[in-house]
């Protein structure tokens, strides 16, 4: 009864967190669609009147590379974050009640350090004379100082190193609830060790699977912060566009354009994993909805 | 002769990380076509026997062999063994007919054929119109009965059941009993189950191991487990019982024969008939003396004449030798269902006799279980009897004092293991 009419009428809990979600995501990006179909004037100023050009200006080509590279980006950081989180979501859900606990906590005491300072220590560690580099020439292994940091290599170490995380904690929530006696059951049907983790483990972690790689695909997508500091100046990005577009050519219109497309961008990601979701649910709903076949009669059954 | 042996264990022994020992120094074998069971208290190792055979745990010490090979280097998936877990262990991703599928997939057989084998298999369990259905939207016993096809549709040499009617209603449990054993029986599947039941185990096997912390302290059929236990242990875990426990001295007890006193603590000297099969026990050696419920005999007066043990009159023995009125309680019936004895006791035999206030007195329809409590300090006696007979005698009263009267030929004398579990049903 009391079910019944909440679900009908939404409480007046959630009000709060309505008001926010209006207040700081509908309205900035309504503002940002604003601004995205209007015009830079002569001076810098942004002109009024409507018109579309901003968006037939991020399909020329020079853009379509810099969101081709992009994609790459999110793309390889998040198939590497994926090869380096399972082993280790799948050990930490193995582990006792203890070493899980630890094990977390090693996973996000990292976030306890502002993110600029994080990304930016990388660069002491990967520099020409920084700790690998001075140990390796120590040690006599190499002769020369290896670039690590400015190019796309440092680049990628950054990127995975930020965003393993969001890839682990959804895993391990995901392998946390896993029920490992069914990998026995599995071997005790014949299926050897990879057939175990091809039909069983990974279909009933994919949930986790999807939620980790959205968490890293979609912010690395729009990364600017760790391009511009381990990137050096040679590629740009989606995301240092967008800086670059707002805050040097103070080209707000353009920049808003390329903004929406972002946004349109993760969205459409979210709305894929979603229908897949319904879809799912809907298969379920169906089976549950076909009539009941009628309860076995044994005695019967077992004289055929 | 060998070769009629499905499975042996030879001095298997299995212990985890700690020097904890699991499972300890096993041996015994299981013949082809045999319906085995492991009976024994939670956390006594039963699982763990049966993830030894089928290969999910690797023993510490000693052999698993399987039709005489030695299999403990085998890998699970390469034994003929398949197992119903504890929790069934479906797969949640597949429907049910991809669940009994899955072994006959993961060995590559033709699919025409894995679709002849599993729906014949779910016919033969009645789930023929399920193939399509989530193994969530199934009930308890149907879950059940796809964890049993899934397993079964492999053709096992043999088939572990690891207390698979654990989490069915008492119904449901009943129906299940007479599925698998007809279903062993038409199929000749080697079936080892589990179970801490003692009920399951004695109307399922044909042999049943009591296990206790990690040993095997008597394998046996079920009459034998019931009528003949090892053990204190045995005694109290397979059935009610009532069980005593002193130092053994030799005795003459009427009804022929030779007898064993024992002097236990409390209940006085109470006496048991040497079984001439066993060792007789050491003067002075602890033992056990068990009786169940439906031997005693429930008396308002003393009973006269010949010798007595117990607390009840002072003992005289005289020697009239009469056959002993051995009345045997069903083929592996529970103490529930046992048929109480009323008989009188044959002239000449000795009897034990306590005497001690009614307690307790529960109906089960046939028959009434009561305990005596003989004094505070001492565990009551339990007895069962008859409801015929309660009538005929004047009925039975709460707080009122009552004669505990049975046979010496009826008390077994066991070994005395250590305390582990308290008086059970
Ligand atoms: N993988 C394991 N690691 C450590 N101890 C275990 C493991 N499996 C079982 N045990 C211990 O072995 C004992 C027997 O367990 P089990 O065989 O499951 O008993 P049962 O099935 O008779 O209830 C228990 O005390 C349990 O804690
Ligand atoms: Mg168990």
């Amino acid at each position: 009864m009391n079910q019944k009419m909440s679900r009908r009428q939404p409480p007046l809990l959630i009000l709060p967190s309505l008001a926010w979600f209006i207040v700081f995501l509908i309205i900035p990006i309504g503002i940002v669609i604003l601004y995205s179909v209007r015009h830079k004037g002569a001076y810098g100023q942004v002109d009024w009147s409507l018109n579309l050009d901003n968006y037939k200006r991020a399909f020329e080509p020079i853009y379509l590379m810099i969101v081709a590279r992009s994609l790459w980006l999110a793309a390889y950081t998040t198939a590497i974050c994926l090869a380096l989180s399972y082993p280790l979501a799948y050990f930490m859900a193995r582990s006792s009640e203890g070493a899980k606990k630890a094990l977390l906590a090693l996973v996000i005491i990292p976030f306890w350090t502002n993110f600029v300072i994080r990304v930016y220590s990388l660069k002491l560690v990967l520099g020409e004379a920084g700790t690998i580099n001075s140990v390796l020439l120590k040690l006599h292994l190499i002769s020369a100082p290896l670039q690590m940091v400015d190019n796309s290599f440092g680049v990628s170490i950054g990127m995975v190193y930020n965003y393993l995380p969001f890839m682990v904690l959804p895993m391990y929530v995901a392998l946390d609830k896993f029920d490992f006696t069914l990998m026995d059951a599995a071997y005790d049907l014949g299926a050897t060790k990879t057939q175990t983790i091809i039909r069983v483990l990974l279909p009933l972690s994919l949930p986790g699977i999807v939620t980790g790689s959205l968490f890293v695909f979609i912010p690395a997508f729009g990364e600017f912060v760790i391009p511009d500091l381990l990137g050096g100046s040679q590629s740009m990005y989606v995301g240092t566009l967008i800086t670059e577009t707002f805050l040097k050519s103070r080209d707000w219109p353009f920049g808003s354009a390329l903004s929406s497309f972002l946004v349109l961008f993760a969205m459409a990601a979210f709305m894929f994993v979603l229908s897949r979701q319904a879809a799912d649910d809907e298969n379920l709903r169906r089976a549950e909805n076909t009539a009941p076949a009628p309860l076995p009669d044994t005695k019967v059954a077992l004289h055929v | 002769m060998n070769d009629q042996l499905e499975l042996e264990f030879e001095h298997v022994t299995k212990s985890f990380t700690g020097d904890r020992v699991v499972v300890n120094n096993l041996s015994f074998s299981v013949k082809k076509g045999e319906f085995f069971s492991f009976l024994g208290p939670s956390g006594c190792g039963k699982t763990t026997c049966l993830r030894m055979i089928s290969g999910l745990e690797r023993p510490s010490q000693g052999l698993i062999k399987m039709s005489g090979k030695v299999v403990n280097d085998i890998h699970p998936h390469k034994r003929n063994v398949h197992t119903v877990f504890q929790k069934y262990a479906l797969f949640p991703h597949l429907n049910v007919f991809e669940n009994v599928a899955f072994g006959l997939k993961m060995k590559k057989r033709p699919p025409a054929e894995v679709k002849e084998r599993v729906e014949r298999m779910l016919r033969m369990v009645s789930l023929q119109d399920y193939t399509r259905r989530s193994i969530q939207q199934l009930s308890g016993g149907e879950q059940q009965r796809v964890a049993l096809v899934r397993a079964l549709v492999n053709e096992p040499a043999i088939l572990l059941l690891d207390e698979p009617l654990a989490a069915l209603d008492l119904k449901l449990r009943e129906q299940m009993h007479r599925e698998l054993s007809s279903l062993q029986k038409q199929l000749g599947t080697t079936f080892i189950f589990v179970t801490h039941d003692q009920g399951e185990a004695l109307t399922l096997s044909d042999r049943v191991a009591i296990m206790n912390a990690g040993n095997i302290e008597q394998i046996g059929t079920p009459t034998e487990v019931y009528e003949q236990p090892a053990s204190t242990f045995v005694a109290r875990f397979v059935g009610t019982t009532n069980v005593f426990s002193g130092p053994a001295s030799h005795a003459t007890i009427g009804g022929g024969g030779s007898g064993v006193a024992v002097a236990t603590d409390g209940f006085g000297t109470l006496f048991a008939k040497q079984d001439e099969a066993k060792p007789r026990p050491a003067t002075g050696d602890n033992v056990g003396l068990v009786v169940r419920p439906e031997k005693i005999r429930i008396r308002v007066t003393a009973p006269a004449g010949s010798g007595h043990g117990g607390l009840g009159t002072q003992s005289s023995t005289s020697s009239a030798p009469a056959p002993a009125s051995a009345v045997t309680p069903a083929n592996g019936a529970s103490a529930a269902t046992a048929v109480p004895t009323d008989a009188p006791i044959p002239s000449g035999h000795t009897v034990n006799v306590l005497r001690g206030t009614l307690i307790e007195r529960i109906y089960f329809g046939p028959t009434t279980q009561i305990k005596l409590q003989i004094s505070d300090r001492l565990p009551p006696i339990i007895a069962l009897v008859a409801n015929q007979t309660a009538t005929k005698m004047p009925s039975l009263k709460m707080g009122d004092r009552y004669y505990a009267v049975w046979d010496a030929a009826d008390s077994i004398l066991v070994s005395s293991s250590q305390p582990t579990a308290s008086q059970s049903t």
